[in-house]
């Protein structure tokens, strides 16, 4: 049967201060989104005998990765410990592990660095809390990953 | 102790539920015939399961869960009607919070000639 789509259930999160990397994970994920490439365009036109214009390709900008945990006793200290690299404006490595099959035996792995722009406790009246995160970019390198067992975190 | 379990024990120990309708006939939902009123009958309509990129998570909301209140006369349910829903709404414990979120609607069985209203709750219930 070809295959036919993976659904996204079974995401994994971790950060790392330091290089060589200690994966903490991130627990209890109820979204996430991981970042988008988006590739500026300069205008690289000259006036000619040709009537199109023409762009060159720019540098990459990366998107913002965001989170959304469940907020509850057992995610508390891995937040606590992402409000304290918040306030400190430290910059980590982060690993994200998405299925790369439907039986989610296999991820595809990207790496970045970058810091937590914004976190926020989200309180509604008649759901359960949650806590939000945002990673801002902030590295040289995108990396991705062919698919593999998930990382022991 | 299931959601029905723990919504049946704090009815039948509410007194102003209980002077109103009578512990006995607070009941589950099933196949009950000739139960004399006032009566009420409460069950689970519609679980949404919660869940987390780990699994189900151990937090589940069942966003309707519906009670029906049958009295001889329209006061006689409406008034028990009042009662539970202050029995019910806000209730906290652990693993349990219950939300009055729609009701009474009232409705009348002309087969067997009683006035009842219907309630609705949102029930989170932790799975442990």
């Amino acid at each position: 049967m070809a295959d036919v789509g993976v659904i996204g259930h079974g995401v994994k999160v971790a950060f790392s201060t330091s290089s060589p990397v200690s994966w903490v994970a991130v627990g209890e994920l109820a979204d996430f989104t991981p970042p988008t490439l988006e590739r500026n365009k300069a205008d690289n036109t000259v006036h000619g005998t040709s009537p199109f214009m023409r762009e060159l390709p720019a540098l990459i900008k990366v998107g913002d990765t965001s989170m959304v945990i469940v907020a509850d006793a057992n995610t508390r200290a891995a937040y606590l410990v992402m409000r304290t690299h918040f306030l400190a404006g430290t910059t980590l490595w982060w690993r994200f592990e998405t299925p790369a099959d439907r039986a989610v035996q296999t991820y595809y792995a990207r790496e970045i660095q970058g810091f937590i722009s914004n976190q926020s406790h989200m309180v509604p009246m008649q759901e359960r809390q949650t806590y939000e995160v945002t990673i801002a970019f902030d590295g040289d390198s995108v990396t991705d990953y062919p698919a593999a067992a998930a990382s022991a975190f | 102790m299931t959601v029905e379990e723990r919504i049946q024990a704090i009815l039948i120990a509410t007194p102003a539920v209980t002077s109103l309708v009578p512990a006995d006939r607070i009941r589950v939902g099933g196949s009950w015939q000739n139960m004399t009123a006032p009566y009420m009958v409460h069950f689970p309509v519609a679980w949404v399961p919660m869940r987390t990129h780990e699994g189900i998570a151990g937090l589940q909301n069942c966003g309707i869960y519906q009670l029906s209140v049958f009295g001889a006369k329209y006061s006689a349910a409406r008034l028990a009607a009042t009662q539970i829903i202050q029995a019910l709404d806000g209730h906290h414990s652990e693993g349990t919070a219950i939300f009055w979120r729609g009701g009474p609607r009232y409705l009348h069985d002309d087969e067997v000639n009683l006035d009842y209203f219907v309630l609705e709750f949102s029930v989170f219930a932790s799975l442990s």
